[in-house]
């Protein structure tokens, strides 16, 4: 590295770019097939993730490989960069990206395009594949973004669709150093989870794909208990976002929500057992020194069985002084739950909707009692900061629903006051986000909300809400439009992104970060209505040649089901035929 | 009750004294070793440090008092060793019975301050300690050797100056880039000529 003292002491945290922390990789070893891992966000968020954690570790668990870390650094950081004539260089041994023989990038949203854009430029490396001789490294894509990544698609060389565990192993064990990449594709097209966007031809009218004999399957670890997962994560220097451990209790979601992504991309359900959770707990906990341990899933409160888990957790005498957190409790899961969770400082649940009738069209499936309930609980527990989440711009909303949701808040302040007497106020904050129609969901169709429509019911919100002493918070329309475009992209706008970034659009997840204008300009080019409006069902999609298990027919039917505000049961209780057992198996079944 | 002398060099220079804390922190933890908690509504681990060492400079000389029961001091420093993260390491250890007033003890910190070119300057013609009220009484000592300025400076908790206030001044003389500083030593200061280490009194 060629920074001295007087560089870095300008920097912003320099320690965000320079490796060192215990359990990091140190034996960099070139002979090696060399990759590093990049995130596209700022090292307090990307240390954060552990998705990343665990292809770090696996890769470096492996005898022929090594992996190292990069993350999109800072303007200060960057300036002195290009003033030094230096290019952007990994965290382990300070090597520039350039001498990878692979940057794994990950997509956990789509606001982070511009910073691969970035992150590249600042590497030295050439945004499009096509312009990437055999001296460039491979350039993988994935992430939950990665079941479309189209807007992206010219930029990688490969997209890894799905778990990442297995398919990666397998990448590495048929990579050779010095292959070429044409030879490497040759030999890796066709493995489940691999899509190399440069062997497919575009429909130039609808920017879908148009020579796709087979649909590129996703990849499924189907045994996630005996599936790699880290035991010796990397323990940053410094304070970052989430800094605790984390287990992820089990990988998919049965319930349906009809808007949501993960819901649908993510299944079948695959749990690990309480003892493979118990064993992870503590060898994480033996070798970071953290206190604190997060149980992370989609749905926590659906593991099968908590009551035992926790039981179990609390006897193992390494885990005494640990705290837990369970993230992702669901209104009317097991109330128990708050009792073993360390106390926090407040409460979160997401109703998502404010009437009864909005919250069955997007198959939410719970009910008013539901929600009351679990406030009865945590009123009881001494809670008394409750954050409610809502989604706003649901298809067929109308202002009924935004009504319900502060009638909704006043039940609550009222079930507050039956428990702790008249005068008294829960501290419940209201955020509303904007609903964003995602690929591979009941809702991929429909259309992205109207401006007007946006500000006349967070101006109600904002008005009715004060008025009854909730606080209220709301996100920004611009950005989730951007979201909804590229969330729903094609080919067509990796030309768009890239001007974006060329006027100087990079952390665009950030709200003080986020230049409106700029995207507008660089959207110029295009007719974005085609994005925001309501797709026709039967034209094809830009990302109808992935096969993510569920089948279009299903999300179709959902989405018929939605619009007489019919409800799908959380298939745990009955198969409702998504896809999935055609694809390769539901172990959801098998415990029915 | 433990004091410790440890070192933060390379990168590790650049983690600030509250991380560097919970770094320490989180070692002892991984080591299996137990510390002693405050009381009070928030317990915390009972470990004190000597004064901040200001960011981006290694260290030879930082010391900490940790409170607890664990008193294998051998072992202490082969394990904090394997444990702990690139440049972070520990010297010495000894059991104390009493929590050294670490202010009272430093007044001064020796620096090594390495140029990335030779001085054209006389270094001898400027005078630092004379003229400028700034750094009256607070540059102890200085001398420049092949590209490295050596220096004594006033580190205590009335009388302080940071390397990084001298290296400005000089910058106004000559431009030079650092290539790194680094903090030798702690010392009691007796008289200008009888400066104690500070490792001769814990
Ligand atoms: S196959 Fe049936 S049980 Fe499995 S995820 Fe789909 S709907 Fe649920």
């Amino acid at each position: 590295m060629n920074l001295n003292y007087s560089d870095l002491i300008k920097i912003e945290k320099p320690s965000r770019y320079l490796g060192g922390e215990f359990n990091s990789c140190e034996n960099c070893d070139f002979t090696k097939i060399s990759n590093c891992f990049c995130f596209p966000d700022l090292y307090e968020v990307g240390m954060s993730h552990t998705g990343m954690k665990i292809l770090y570790e696996l890769i470096n668990s492996l005898d022929s490989s090594f992996c190292e870390r990069c993350f999109a650094p800072k303007e200060d950081f960057a300036q002195m960069l290009n003033e030094k004539g230096l290019k952007l260089f990994s965290l382990e041994s300070h090597t520039q990206l350039k001498d990878f023989d692979f940057l794994h990038f990950t997509f956990q949203y789509e606001m982070s395009y511009t910073n691969f854009l970035y992150m590249l430029d600042l590497a030295d490396i050439p945004f499009y594949s096509k312009d990437r001789d055999d001296s460039c490294p491979i350039i993988i894509g994935g992430g939950p973004c990665a079941v479309n990544l189209e807007p992206l698609a010219d930029f990688l060389d490969v997209i890894i669709v799905g778990d990442g565990e297995e398919v990666n192993v397998k990448l590495q064990s048929i990579y050779k150093k010095g292959m070429s990449k044409q030879e490497f594709f040759d030999k890796i097209k066709g493995i489940d989870g691999v899509y190399i966007p440069s062997l497919y031809e575009i429909n130039e009218q609808q920017f879908s794909i148009v020579n796709c004999n087979e649909k590129i399957k996703k990849a499924i670890v189907k045994n996630l208990n005996n599936a790699f997962y880290l035991s010796k994560p990397v323990v940053p220097n410094i304070d970052i976002v989430h800094n605790r451990g984390a287990v992820e209790l089990f990988r998919g979601c049965t319930r349906g929500c009809r808007f949501c992504q993960a819901g649908y991309i993510y299944r079948p359900v695959r749990e690990r057992t309480i003892d493979k959770i118990c064993d992870l707990s503590s060898s994480i906990v033996k070798n970071t020194g953290y206190g604190e341990i997060s149980l992370f899933s989609l749905s926590t409160g659906d593991y099968s069985n908590l009551l035992e888990l926790i039981k179990k957790l609390k006897e193992n005498p390494i885990l005494k002084n640990v705290k837990f957190s369970l993230p992702s409790l669901r209104l009317d899961s097991f109330k128990g739950a708050y009792s073993f969770e360390s106390k926090k400082s407040s409460l979160t649940f997401a109703p998502e909707a404010g009437t009864q009738r909005l919250r069955d069209v997007i198959n939410k499936n719970i009910t008013e009692d539901n929600i009351l309930h679990s406030l009865e609980d945590a009123f009881n527990a001494n809670y008394d900061k409750i954050k409610l989440y809502f989604m706003i711009g649901l298809p067929t909303e109308t202002m009924l629903d935004i009504q319900g949701i502060v009638e909704l808040s006043k039940k609550i302040q009222s079930v507050y006051q039956g428990i702790k007497g008249n005068k008294k106020r829960p501290k419940l904050t209201v955020s509303t986000s904007i609903f964003v129609p995602k690929p591979f969901t009941p809702f991929q169709f429909e259309k992205f909300a109207d401006k007007n429509d946006i500000t006349m019911k967070t101006d109600y919100l904002k008005k009715e809400l004060k008025a009854i002493g909730v606080n209220y918070n709301y996100h920004d329309y611009d950005i989730s439009l951007i979201e909804t475009i590229l969330a729903r992209g094609d080919r067509k706008l990796a030309k768009v992104i890239l001007n974006a970034y060329k006027l100087g659009c990079i952390f665009d997840g950030w709200t003080d970060k986020f230049n409106y204008d700029k995207w507008c300009q660089a959207l110029n080019e295009i007719d974005i209505t085609n994005y925001i409006n309501e797709i026709d069902e039967n034209i094809p999609l830009p990302w109808d040649h992935i096969d993510i298990g569920v089948s279009k027919e299903y999300l179709k039917n959902e989405r018929k089901k939605s619009r007489e505000a019919q409800t799908t049961r959380d298939c745990r209780q009955g198969c409702t035929n998504c896809g999935l057992i055609k694809f390769g198996g539901c172990g959801v079944i098998n415990k029915i | 009750m433990l004091l410790i002398k440890f070192r933060k060099v390379g990168t590790f220079a650049y983690i600030s004294y509250l991380d560097c804390r919970d770094v320490i922190i989180q070692t002892i933890k991984r080591a299996g070793i137990e510390f002693s908690y405050s009381q009070g509504f928030n317990p915390h681990e009972l470990v004190y440090f000597t004064p901040p060492t200001s960011l981006g400079i290694e260290s030879f000389c930082e010391y900490a008092y940790i409170v607890t029961d664990y008193n294998d001091i051998d072992n202490f420093v082969l394990k904090f060793n394997e444990l702990s993260p690139k440049g972070l390491k520990v010297d010495w250890v000894k059991n104390i019975d009493k929590k050294p007033n670490f202010y009272d003890l430093i007044d001064c910190a020796k620096y090594i301050i390495k140029l990335s070119k030779p001085l054209q300057v006389d270094f001898s013609k400027i005078d630092l300690v004379g003229d400028d009220l700034e750094f009256a009484d607070k540059v102890f000592n200085i001398s420049y050797i092949d590209n490295e300025i050596h220096c004594v400076l006033a580190c205590g908790q009335k009388n302080n100056l940071k390397p990084s206030k001298l290296i400005s001044h000089l910058q106004t003389i000559e431009n030079f880039e650092v290539i790194k500083i680094i903090k030798t030593n702690l010392y009691n200061f007796k008289d200008k000529n009888n400066l104690i280490d500070i490792d001769m009194l814990l």
